[in-house]
């Protein structure tokens, strides 16, 4: 059977279908009572938590650099993580941004390039958190212990921070390896979603 | 949605059933996967369409929302418990009749189930008889760029077919 006889066998299979498919009317109807969920990509509303703790960060993190802008040993750390949080609250309103705009309508090649972002980012945003939590916790604790409750932790013996955080940049690395190696459930379908939908970008 | 918008709403979709129908028979080989993607879409066209842009054609607006809905449902990994609740307060908008496919036909849905996401969608508006500008329309491909592909699915259909032969 040639190409040109499948074509037939479809056109032929569409008349079948027209008495095949009825139209559930009532229901339809009563679509605007019934409690829709279906989008193109699920918005995560933790995002939004995230943002909102980001900003608070933000906020302490400014007011910590201006009270400390003498004290380098509190200063270097504080602004390291402003930088981090200002990365982090930009990345999550990009997400948002591309998630909020993704449109059904658009052509199908402009809502793949947006869905393939969109698990890209995912996957970068798991990854990064292995190496964020470790090597961003020293500074995290140094400034937190300061600006809330005004300890020093300078004044006790900063050998275990100094191990801590070179020991840090090892797990980190560590993990990211295994990771790789082994992805977790999120991140095996957040590739599988990309390889599938790989196309043929060069011929566009 | 108006009462009259409503009233629009299911001529149009009687009127584009079978449409929507082609599209998740292509993108689902499963039974209930088939519905519930059917059900997906007709959502989303009913979310859409007072905001229905009538730059494009209806069928145009439908076979895009219809693949769009169909390709980003490759994401969705439902378990077991949550398909099933699902399944129990299933209300179906468009009853389908068990279909009788003949063997190359449903042959044909095989291969056609093989192919990239993107593939699929071009050979299937194709097969639906669908001008090369109206498809790249639909996909943001360019013309050129549709029949080069187009060529090359249908060789690889074709290659499944004479293996099938064999």
């Amino acid at each position: 059977m040639n190409f040109e006889e499948l074509a037939s066998a479809w056109k032929a299979n569409d008349q079948t279908l027209e008495s095949t498919i009825k139209v559930n009317r009532l229901l339809v109807k009563n679509l605007a009572f019934r409690k829709i969920k279906s989008s193109l990509y699920e918005i995560k509303w933790t995002s939004f938590f995230e943002l909102a703790v980001n900003v608070l960060f933000y906020f302490f993190l400014v007011n910590f650099i201006r009270d400390h802008l003498t004290q380098y040993e509190f200063l270097i750390p504080a602004i390291l993580l402003l930088v981090l949080t200002i990365v982090e609250v930009g990345a999550e309103i990009f997400k948002l941004y591309q998630v909020l705009t993704l449109d059904a309508q658009e052509s199908v090649l402009k809502v793949k390039e947006k869905l393939t972002l969109l698990k890209r980012l995912e996957i970068i945003d798991t990854y990064s958190l292995y190496i964020i939590i470790p090597v961003f916790s020293g500074p995290f604790f140094l400034i937190l212990a300061k600006g809330l409750l005004g300890i020093d932790l300078y004044q006790f013996d900063l050998t275990w921070m100094i191990q801590y955080v070179g020991g840090s940049f090892v797990v980190a690395a560590i993990l990211v390896f295994i990771l790789k190696r082994f992805p977790n459930e999120k991140l095996k379908a957040a590739m599988e979603f990309i390889n599938t939908l790989e196309d043929d970008e060069a011929s566009r | 949605m108006t009462a009259a918008q409503e009233i629009e709403f299911t001529n149009y979709l009687e009127k584009h059933k079978k449409l929507i129908y082609k599209v998740a028979r292509v993108y689902c080989h499963d039974a209930e996967d088939l519905k519930d993607l059917i059900q997906d879409i007709i959502v989303q066209l009913w979310k859409a369409f007072p905001s229905y842009n009538d730059k494009y054609a209806f069928s145009t607006w439908t076979y895009r929302i219809a693949l769009n809905v169909s390709i980003s449902q490759l994401r969705k990994s439902t378990s077991k418990s949550k398909r099933l609740e699902e399944y129990l307060e299933q209300v179906e908008y468009l009853n389908i009749d068990e279909q009788h496919e003949d063997e190359n036909l449903a042959n044909l849905f095989k291969f056609i189930g093989l192919l990239k996401p993107i593939d699929k969608a071009v050979i299937l508006l194709h097969l639906d008889g669908i001008s090369n500008k109206e498809v790249a329309e639909i996909t943001g491909f360019t013309v050129s760029n549709i029949s080069t592909k187009k060529q090359r699915i249908i060789e690889e259909l074709k290659g499944h077919f004479e293996t099938l032969k064999n």
